[in-house]
């Protein structure tokens, strides 16, 4: 594997806090909150689980600065929007129902979209689906298919840490997936335990906040059955030769989305460039968020997008 | 082994849910652990029935009330519920301490592929003070 820019021996990045407060919309019956900063083209950022819109934080001056328009929702059950209290209340269509919705109410006609984990999945079935609004798509550590990461088959820890009653307890009880799963999922761990983690920790409450945290991964399909499998293998056959300009950016240090994930979605979209490799795990924005800002920005400028 | 099923004692209790799960079926051998031990495999009696309850070591009791949902299996949830004394404050310490022992018992009897080893390795890796190898366990 290739390194592209990036340096762990970088100069270590401030940690500005989290974006701007925004605003509230309701959609689907659901509060979400979302963020809009600058002025221009607009790029929809969106996180995954057990992150928010704070995931982003230094990456969206970047593009502003830049003078691109960011808009940054938190996912139902995540941040500033209104938490998910029923396991039956959602499901990955759920969530693509909401970001419709949400992206139909900002009046969006043209977007690019910057996906991380289930953003992924959600973003790019929002896309595939308004084809022509797409201008551009941004995938990092995330997927489009129903066949899982080894990370995610094993039992420990991944089962077992979701695991009926397990998964309320560590997740629920003790926020383990925001706190300490964050924190193994980064590479300079301890900057990440002395700010930004009380700041996504701090987001989750309570035991009953935290549902989402566990019931994502209840969501991804182990044996290819389901409808989340189903979902997903639709959205592989409506991504596959898809010619919408694409990027990829990847940790290199990234442990639960292997780089063969990363090497898939440049086969998937024969437009996609890539992958730029940064440090980074899983969380890689919280490594390199202004690297991966610029790289977002030099393929926004590139005439990717028109 | 470290719970014992038992019944809800006769003195006044405050009961108060500790840990939900709503979807006990996620992985089914989980379910099918507290159908076998309670005997509910004939769904939920008439009436409700009566809670059962499990006593870890130390004392502490918990209620299993099982919970049901049109469309999935039953039990479909169960809420863990600390039973203390009426006026007597939750001691969330104690509570997760116990609760570690439930989940220990619940791991245990499940059986492979789930083990208590990986239930002990998970706790340890997401810092739960009660995972730590017996002999370091705070008392």
């Amino acid at each position: 594997m290739s390194g592209e820019g990036g340096s762990r021996s970088g100069p270590a990045q401030s940690l500005p806090g989290d974006l701007p407060t925004g605003r509230h919309v309701t959609v689907n019956g659901i509060r979400l909150h979302v963020t809009e900063v600058g002025a221009g083209p607009a790029v929809v950022l969106l996180h995954g689980n057990p992150t928010s819109s704070l995931l982003w934080r230094n990456v969206v001056p970047v593009l502003v600065n830049a003078g691109w328009r960011a808009i940054v929702p938190d996912l139902a059950g995540f941040g500033h929007s209104q938490k998910v209290t029923h396991p039956g209340d959602v499901s990955l269509a759920h969530y693509v129902a909401d970001l419709t919705a949400m992206i139909d109410l900002l009046g969006l006609e043209q977007v690019t979209l910057v996906c991380h984990d289930w953003g992924g999945p959600i973003g790019l079935s929002w896309a595939v689906t308004h084809r022509a609004r797409v201008e551009g798509l941004v995938l990092m550590s995330t997927w489009a298919w129903s066949d899982t990461a080894p990370f995610h088959t094993r039992i420990f820890p991944w089962r077992m840490m979701h695991a009926p009653l397990v998964g309320p307890f560590l997740l629920g009880r003790h926020n383990a997936l925001a706190g300490r799963g964050m924190h193994l999922s980064v590479v300079d761990r301890e900057r990440f335990a002395d700010d930004a983690m009380r700041l996504y920790t701090g987001q989750l409450p309570t035991p009953e906040s935290r549902l989402m945290t566990w019931q994502f991964p209840r969501l991804i399909p182990l044996d290819g059955s389901g409808e989340t499998a189903a979902h997903l293998d639709w959205l592989e056959s409506e991504l596959s030769g898809w010619e919408v300009p694409a990027l990829v950016v990847w940790g290199r240090e990234d442990d639960v989305f292997p780089a063969a994930f990363a090497e898939r979605f440049t086969t998937l979209l024969p437009a996609a460039r890539g992958p730029k490799w940064v440090t980074g795990r899983h969380f890689l924005q919280e490594d390199s968020g202004p690297e991966i800002g610029r790289l977002i920005v030099g393929f926004l400028e590139s005439g990717a997008p028109s | 082994m470290t719970v014992t099923v038992t019944t809800r004692p006769g003195a006044p209790r405050r009961s108060t849910v500790v840990l939900r799960e709503e979807d006990l079926g996620h992985y089914d051998e989980f379910r099918r652990f507290f159908v076998d031990t309670f005997d509910l495999g004939g769904g939920l009696p008439a009436g409700g029935g009566d809670v059962p309850c499990v006593e870890v070591v130390g004392g502490g009791i918990y209620e299993l009330v099982f919970l049901g949902r049109s469309g999935k299996p039953y039990p479909s949830g169960v809420e863990v519920r600390a039973l203390t004394e009426p006026f007597e404050p939750l001691d969330a310490d104690r509570v997760d301490r116990d609760l570690w022992q439930i989940l220990r018992w619940v791991v245990e009897n499940v059986g492979e592929p789930w083990s208590l080893d990986d239930l002990e390795r998970t706790g340890i890796l997401y810092r739960v003070r009660w995972a730590a190898p017996p002999d370091d366990r705070p008392r």
